[in-house]
């Protein structure tokens, strides 16, 4: 502000002291279209400037001669306009996205982003905002290098599997989330419309204060603050609000009735058997024949059209001097476009209130002595879902799979299964998969309460010391009840007695922690600043209780309550339980120590000690120390001519190492367990004698998995700022990787977790941002992109693998994917083909290097597999690494231009390199299965197909061998975000508000993408494993979304 | 003034928490430090050890239990199931579908051995109420120890001799050692046991080990591995050994002091007899026909000497075992509740020479038996033997072996209001929740009196035994021969698990060339496969195998070397089971 004025009046003089020539004037503005104040103005090449008055306008004598003028603002990109001989001259600034003198947060505390020796990277509140997304988490996909946001389904309210930097470990590889300063938050209770910024903590000397739990990456978030209004005593009010539909993108090409027969006969044919007679086995199949029905499109039936959606928010916040508070309320409902009638569906409400208080001022009046503050956040939710797991419990599955031949609905109410159509003589077992969604997982809703925020203190003495006191906590409590009814619906799905479930759970997490910061100044050139604090936390401090009973007085959800089942069943029927959650605590001590030279020479040093419950006496102590260093080398003397070219370059290094002790407590001890050994003597056969075992070795030397990360990069900004780059290069490395690998069976028991294997990922991330301005015409356009590699490099068995589950693509298939020393973690193996054989010939001629026929009793149309290790024989151990659903590239691309009020963003996020392993039919136990239309590129004789073999009525090692006919490339780009708003204040300026701006987005535009499924990001594996994913048996899609909205302030 | 602020703040900062503080204890979970120290924690563990005779499914290999596994290798039965379940069929011929296909049997049984080994190792910790308490704890450890011990050594010959809690990664054990301790640990449990017969008092330990179950497993120990490896005597630890005299003595006492006998008719023991009364509606025209009534599992089914138990607790996700897993394994495919014969997956068809060599007058053949098309048996006609819509049937050939297998009853459903259904037995029974897949209960018997009466003729080479045997089943005496006993055993115990080994031990270990013939002879035998008829093929029993299984791989590869994999079974000379490309 001084040096503003000095310039001012520097200015003035100058003005004064010139002879009055061309005047040109004219008005700045903002990309928003709001006018600028404050804005200097230089003849460029002269000491000539005025600054813009309060609506923006100059007037500026220009002498004669001069060519061009420099505008420059704080915060904006400067800009150089040639006069060209006009006199009005009116120009918009661009905000300069990346800012030196941001401010971003770190652990414990928050640091200008110029000062920032770690690989960091900050999205602000409002970017998150615009995109209006239910979840912040969609809205990041895209925006940060580094990161991988996959959803985990597409149903509302699904989570989202995250990876800083590759996956290091198959535990738990989820970052930690610190939420206003609280470890371990959730950020699914959070509204967009909360969040002031997200910060990403990605290599492990920023994570390093963490310590123990900072091993894959840090997410912090902090929520909105207030602030003292600019004038007045008016708080601000801001509603931001949309509703919309979603639509499914894209359908599985399913086969009607008459091509789904036509299939059928063929297989049944190659298969040696007779043809089925349709006209017994098929109600109705007259029309079938005749084509006037084309059967029942099961997915058809399951989608919803236009299912809505819509999400509103109001936040205030204001302030005194002494005083600042901020609040929000927001609401959303997500209604799911698959699950018709049952509809999954999501609906939050959030409360937030955060407020801070001066208590003490210092003499001076220039700091705070005394302040205290709170956070404070509720969140209810209302979720309810269908099934979206493996293929006995995922209804998408189902519907795919389900014969064209079914009816919906039943002809009369004679029918067993009224309303809906029983099974159909041709397979008496096949039920209506929609009605077996209604009964089964129809029936059920999931409430959740999270009440979480902190409290805090932070006494600051003298001016250069700091004490902060906080302490946070996260109540939760839930509970779910469902009602399954009696139902008919084919020979083996039925239920005789109907079904009530409810469970429920509340718990609690603390945090204490104290820090104490010290600024020091040594003269104007050396700055240091030391921090130092500890940490305690207490987990898992809850229950839970949950009952089963069957046979309700009610036949309906609304009554589905245990009072309501009067008959106590003493065979297994009547289920009872409850449980503490698992108790754990985590102490910790930790110092950071910070050095600015000139803020051209940074270096930090962090330790941080952390002790955890999870392990034993002796081995809880875990020690995380970090060194980073950076180097503006654009302060240099010798660089300073280059200012303009380039404004601004910083290298970084740094080298960490941080922790994960995720893993079930008392790994140390030989748990007796009680569960599932139970034994039946006697006469009756619903009495139960319990049993008890040890079920692990204990392992009293298990500790820490530790990451170690060295990280190198650099911050640029060229061309007056224009374009801006970050770069880093890591090499991250997680040693003592807490794993439970099989152990020999002969020891008796279960193993327990060991640090037994490392896992290495390497790889590089560049953004780049360009921001500038033509004319009226503000523009950016952004690219980030990240290159990982991920190896497992040590296990420490003799088999050196860790299995993934069989009767992953279908009943009777083998282990799809494993984590194994020298691949990526979760990689897909099976057998490599080699096209189908398309005579006799083919097969004889077939043979390894010592002429033997490879499969001799394999016939034309069959597919010929590869013999990887050449012994002439296909078997188990010809399988190889058949793909990978790790993206190597991860991409944002990101481009928003603001004309006058208009503005218009569009976002895009891609993977390649990654492979997606499906199948959605279960090929061999289920020949009546329906196929999709990718079926008619079967062989069915020489030269018709040599990409899927012929079709057989039963097994067949074709389709029943996990082999790369079920692989396929799944690279995609996705414009996940197009929005165009306007500030109708611009138009209408008797708006009592600062901004009326409306928007239409479109979310899931589209997708560039060969993969043939519904959704090409695909974050499960169907499979309870958290590490593995890209697994494709029905996948409940993203939807399409046109939301219409409008963000008012007042 | 800056400094004393700073030492206040940063004592503040620093006070507090102490490691204490993280101290946890598990709520749900004992641990070894605070468990067997009670005859309560001992009974606990010992339902323990008993619960991993049927824990065998692991994964997704549901199929290996010894007692299946024998079923189909035996010369009577084929491997039978779905399609796709290749297992049952690889079984058959003695081929490899899975690196790991024995797993189940061998990480199960090692869990019991260390279950086992733990009681063993704790007995004198509690405090006894009595001798006898502490004898029948420690009797039932050391004969479920001898148990599994004898199952593996059957199935794998030689394996690691584990008899300690600590981890050991050891090699295989010689038989020599392994039938050692088997026969010191049936010998101590036949001393620690008290000498109590079977009665009502004993109803509600049906399932439990007693005195007279040692003793007869001694009996069917001792024949196999004098048969198998040639030997007069049954091995000791320590020196020593069991002697013939010394078993028949045991089977004497067992015989005639145990409180087991006979039951009067033969076809009662099984479940079908019950859909006689059970189900006035729709009778099963078989049970009917011969007056029928089964005995029951309640306790007075005096035959029934040990069996594996099962519940109505089964749940797919966590204990699927607690239901009769074989009963499923063993009833037909598809054409569900349609009749007393239930559903299920198809495995273990019967080999149509059975039937064939059976003679017609023996009660046993239609008691053991179910022949699709058999008047007698008053199946419907639309079950459709050999057609393809029979849920892709294998190795069908319409002959059903229905001492194990499900069975229903038409009776009440469990429905507000009731109406009359098909259901299992178990639903009107036990008052089980109607699931083909859940809902068998039927005890697995292990030993069974009549085989007592028969191991007793076999060693004493005298025919009383084997004559009360045929009395019940109204046949004449015979003279005792080997051939006869032979014929004896396989048509009373047929189905019941004793068959292949039998084969084995009658052979012994030079001479399985015997057995290889016996067992190829089901290769063109007429079977239909799914809808398409042809012939049995691909038995192929090899002589280098010595009868012996497979050990799972991974085992192999996890040991380090240590654990060498059974000759003809290293990986590349293993046979893989490969499928029939139609």
């Amino acid at each position: 502000m001084i040096k503003r004025s000095v310039l001012f009046i520097l200015l003035l003089l100058a003005h004064l002291s010139l002879m009055a020539q061309n005047q040109v004037t004219g008005v700045i503005n903002d990309p928003g279209g709001q006018a600028m104040s404050g804005v200097t103005v230089i003849v460029k090449g002269t000491s000539t400037g005025t600054l813009t008055n309060v609506d923006g306008k100059f007037t500026l004598p220009v002498p004669a001669g001069s060519t061009t003028l420099l505008f420059s603002f704080i915060g904006f990109i400067s800009q150089e306009v040639e006069i060209n001989g006009r006199s009005v001259i009116n120009v918009t600034l661009a905000e300069a996205m990346t800012q030196i003198d941001e401010i971003v947060v770190v652990g414990y505390g928050s640091l200008k982003k110029k000062l920032v020796t770690g690989a960091t990277v900050q999205v602000k509140g409002d970017a998150i905002q615009k995109l209006s997304t239910i979840s912040p988490m969609t809205a990041l996909q895209g925006q940060t290098p580094g990161l991988s946001i996959i959803k985990t389904t597409g149903e509302p309210g699904a989570g989202f599997k995250v990876n800083i930097r590759g996956m290091g470990t198959i535990g738990n590889s989820q970052p930690l989330y610190v939420i206003d300063g609280v470890p371990g938050g959730n950020i699914d209770y959070l509204s967009s419309a909360d969040i002031e910024s997200i910060d990403v903590l990605k290599d492990a000397a920023s994570s390093a204060i963490y310590g123990s739990r900072g091993g894959n990456g840090v997410i912090l978030v902090t929520t909105k603050k207030g602030v003292k209004p600019m004038t007045g005593a008016k708080a601000n009010i801001t509603y931001d609000g949309s509703f919309g539909w979603q639509n499914l993108y894209k359908k599985l090409p399913m086969m009607n009735a008459l091509d789904y027969s036509n299939i059928l006969q063929e297989a049944r044919v190659n298969s040696g058997l007779p043809l089925l007679d349709f006209a017994s086995l098929v109600p109705d199949w007259a029309s079938i024949q005749s084509g006037a029905w084309k059967g029942t499109d099961w997915l058809d039936q399951l989608t919803v059209k236009n299912a809505p959606i819509s999400s509103n928010a109001i936040n205030i916040f204001g302030g005194s001097e002494l005083a600042t508070y901020s609040m929000g309320v927001s609401h959303s409902n997500q209604e799911g476009i698959i699950g018709k009638p049952v509809q999954s569906q999501y609906e939050r409400y959030t409360f937030r209130l955060n407020s801070d208080f001066t208590i003490i001022k210092d003499k001076t009046n220039t700091w705070n002595v005394l302040k205290i503050g709170e956070t404070l956040r509720y969140m209810f939710s209302n979720r309810n879902g269908i099934g979206t797991g493996n293929q006995y419990w995922n209804d998408v599955f189902s519907a795919i799979v389900t014969s064209p031949f079914l009816p919906m609905d039943a002809v009369d109410n004679t029918d067993l299964a009224y309303p809906y159509h029983f099974a159909i003589p041709l397979n008496p077992q096949e039920s209506n998969p929609i009605a077996s969604m209604v009964y089964n997982r129809g029936q059920n809703v999931n409430k959740n309460h999270n009440l979480n925020g902190s409290l805090y203190l932070e006494l600051q003495p003298v001016r250069n010391l700091i004490y902060r006191s906080s302490f946070g906590f996260n109540m939760s409590a839930g509970s779910y009840r469902a009602y399954t009814p009696v139902y008919n619906l084919s020979a083996t799905a039925f239920r005789t007695l109907d079904q009530v479930d409810h469970n429920m759970n509340v718990g609690l997490n603390w945090t204490f922690e104290n820090t104490l910061t010290y600024n020091l100044k040594l003269g104007s050139d050396h700055a240091i600043t030391a921090l130092v604090g500890t940490s305690a936390e207490r987990s898992g401090l809850g229950e839970s209780i949950s009952g089963s009973n069957q046979n309700s007085l009610f036949p309906d959800f609304e009554h589905a309550y245990l009072d309501n089942t009067k008959i106590v069943y003493a065979d297994g029927k009547t289920t009872l339980g409850s449980s503490p959650w698992g108790i754990g605590g985590l102490l910790s001590y930790f110092g950071r120590l910070s050095y600015t030279f000139r803020e051209k020479y940074m270096a930090t040093a962090i330790l941080r000690a952390d002790a955890s419950s999870n392990f034993a006496k002796g081995k809880r102590w875990g020690y995380f120390p970090s060194f980073s260093a950076g180097w503006v080398v654009s302060e240099e003397p010798l660089l300073q001519n280059l200012k303009g070219k380039l404004d601004f370059l910083k290298l970084r290094a740094s080298w960490g190492q941080n922790g994960n002790q995720a893993i079930s407590p008392f790994q140390y001890l030989a748990t007796i367990s009680f569960n599932n050994v139970n034994y039946f003597f006697g006469g009756d056969k619903g009495i139960v004698l319990t049993g008890g075992f040890p079920n692990i070795l204990p392992n009293p030397d298990v500790t820490w998995e530790t990451g170690d990360m060295l990280n190198i990069g650099f911050d640029a900004r060229f061309l007056r700022s224009k374009l801006s780059a970050e770069f880093d290069w890591y090499n991250r490395t997680t040693f003592n990787w807490l794993v439970n690998p099989s152990q020999l069976a002969s020891y008796g028991t279960g193993s327990p977790y060991i640090n037994g294997g490392d896992v290495s990922n390497k790889g590089v991330e560049l953004a780049l941002t360009w921001n500038d301005n033509a004319g009226m015409v503000a523009y950016s356009f952004n690219v980030n992109a990240s290159y990982n590699k991920n190896e497992v490099t040590r296990i420490d068995n003799n088999e050196k693998i860790f299995h993934g589950p069989g009767n992953v693509l279908g009943q009777g298939t083998d282990e799809l994917y494993r984590a194994q020393v020298g691949f990526p973690i979760g990689y897909f193996w099976g057998y490599k083909t080699a096209g189908v054989f398309q005579t006799e010939a083919e097969v004889a001629a077939y043979t390894n290097s010592a002429g033997k026929i490879i499969q001799p009793t394999s016939v034309a149309g069959d597919l010929k597999f590869v013999d990887t290790n050449g012994d002439g024989q296909i078997d188990f151990n010809d399988k190889v690494m058949i793909g990978d659903p790790n993206p190597d590239v991860i991409l944002g691309l990101n481009f928003s231009v603001a004309f006058k009020g208009l503005d218009l963003s569009l976002m895009s996020n891609g993977a390649f390199g990654q492979q997606i392993a499906r199948s959605w039919r279960r090929w061999a136990d289920s020949p009546l299965n329906n196929y999709t239309t990718d079926i008619f590129n079967r062989w069915h004789g020489e030269g018709s197909s040599n990409k899927y073999p012929r079709l057989t009525y039963g097994s067949n090692i074709n389709w029943q061998y996990n082999s790369d006919i079920f692989i396929e490339n799944a690279d995609y780009l996705r414009i996940s975000n197009i929005t165009i708003g306007y500030d109708l204040k611009r138009l209408i300026k008797a708006i009592p508000l600062t901004q009326a701006r409306f928007f239409v987005t479109f979310q899931n535009l589209y997708t560039f993408t060969k993969y043939s499924g519904m959704d090409p990001e695909i974050g499960t594996s169907s499979t309870n494993d958290s590490w593995a994913k890209g697994i494709d048996i029905g996948y409940y899609p993203s939807p399409r979304t046109f939301l219409v909205g409008a963000s008012l302030k007042f | 003034m800056k400094k004393i602020f700073l030492f206040i703040l940063i004592g503040a900062v620093f006070a507090g928490c102490k490691e204490s503080f993280l101290d946890t204890v598990p709520l749900t979970q004992k641990t070894n430090v605070d468990f067997y120290k009670t005859p309560g924690d001992m009974a606990q563990a010992l339902t323990a050890a008993y619960v991993t005779l049927v824990s065998v499914p692991e994964g997704s290999i549901l199929n290996a239990y010894p007692f299946a596994i024998s079923e189909m290798m035996s010369d009577d039965r084929f491997g039978g199931g779905g399609d796709n379940d290749r297992m049952p069929r690889a079984i058959c011929d003695f081929k490899i579908d899975d690196p790991n296909m024995y797993g189940g049997a061998w990480v199960r049984y090692y869990q019991g051995i260390f279950r086992c080994n733990m009681l063993i190792e704790n007995i004198a910790k509690p405090v006894w109420t009595s001798d006898a308490q502490k004898g029948a704890v420690e009797g039932q450890a050391r004969f479920l120890r001898a148990y599994f011990y004898f199952d593996m050594a059957r199935m794998f010959g030689e394996v690691p001799l584990i008899l300690e809690t600590k981890p050991q990664n050891l090699p295989k054990a010689p038989a020599t050692e392994i039938y050692a301790q088997i026969a010191t640990d049936l010998k101590s449990a036949i001393e620690a046991f008290p000498n109590v017969p079977y009665g009502p008092a004993l109803f509600a330990d049906m399932g439990r080990a007693n005195r007279w179950n040692a003793e007869a497993l001694m009996a069917r120990v001792f024949l196999f591995y004098t048969g198998y490896y040639e030997t007069a005597d049954l091995p000791l630890v320590g020196g020593g050994s069991v002697t013939k005299a010394e078993v028949i003595t045991w089977l004497e006492e067992c015989r005639d002091q145990s409180g087991y006998h006979l039951m009067p008719e033969f076809r009662n023991l099984w479940p079908y007899s019950v859909a006689n009364a059970a189900n006035s509606g729709k009778p099963y025209k078989f049970a009917v026909d011969n007056s029928l009534s089964w005995y029951g599992e309640t306790g007075n089914n005096y035959e029934s000497m040990f069996a594996l138990k099962f519940s109505t607790f089964a749940a797919w996700s966590t204990s699927i075992y607690y239901s009769n897993q074989m009963d499923l394994f063993f009833g037909w495919r598809a054409y569900s509740y349609k009749g007393a014969m239930g559903e299920g997956w198809g495995f273990g068809t019967v080999n149509k020479t059975l039937w064939d060599a059976w003679p017609d007058a023996d009660i046993r053949k239609r008691g053991s038996i179910c022949k699709v098309d058999d008047p007698a048996e008053g199946i419907d006609a639309t079950y459709g033997l050999g057609v393809d819509l029979h849920d892709k049937q294998m190795d069908e050939t319409g002959y059903w072996q229905k001492k194990y297998r499900p069975v229903n009853i038409w009776a009440n459903s469990t429905a507000t209001p009731p109406v009359l259904e098909w259901h299992n037995y178990s639903v009107t029974f036990y008052n089980a929740t109607k699931n083909m897949q859940l809902d068998n209960m039927q005890d697995i018997v292990l030993i069974r009196f009549a085989d007592v009466l028969l191991m007793h003729s076999e060693l004493t080479q005298t025919a009383a035994g084997m004559n009360l045997v045929r009395l019940r089943v109204g046949l004449a005496p015979v003279a005792y021969s080997l051939d006869a006993l032979k014929a004896e055993r396989r048509y009373e115990l047929a189905f019941e698990g004793v068959r292949y080994y039998d084969l084995l031990r009658w052979a012994g270990k030079s001479n399985l060339a015997v057995v290889k013939t016996i067992l190829e002879g089901k290769n063109g035998v007429a079977t239909i496969n799914n809808g398409v008829p042809g012939v049995k093929k691909g038995v192929e029993f090899r002589v280098e195998t010595g009868g012996f299984l497979q050990i799972p791989n991974r085992e192999v590869a996890l040991s380090q070397g240590i654990l060498v994999q059974n000759p003809g079974w290293e990986t590349g000379t293993a046979p893989l089971y490969t499928f029939t490309s139609r």
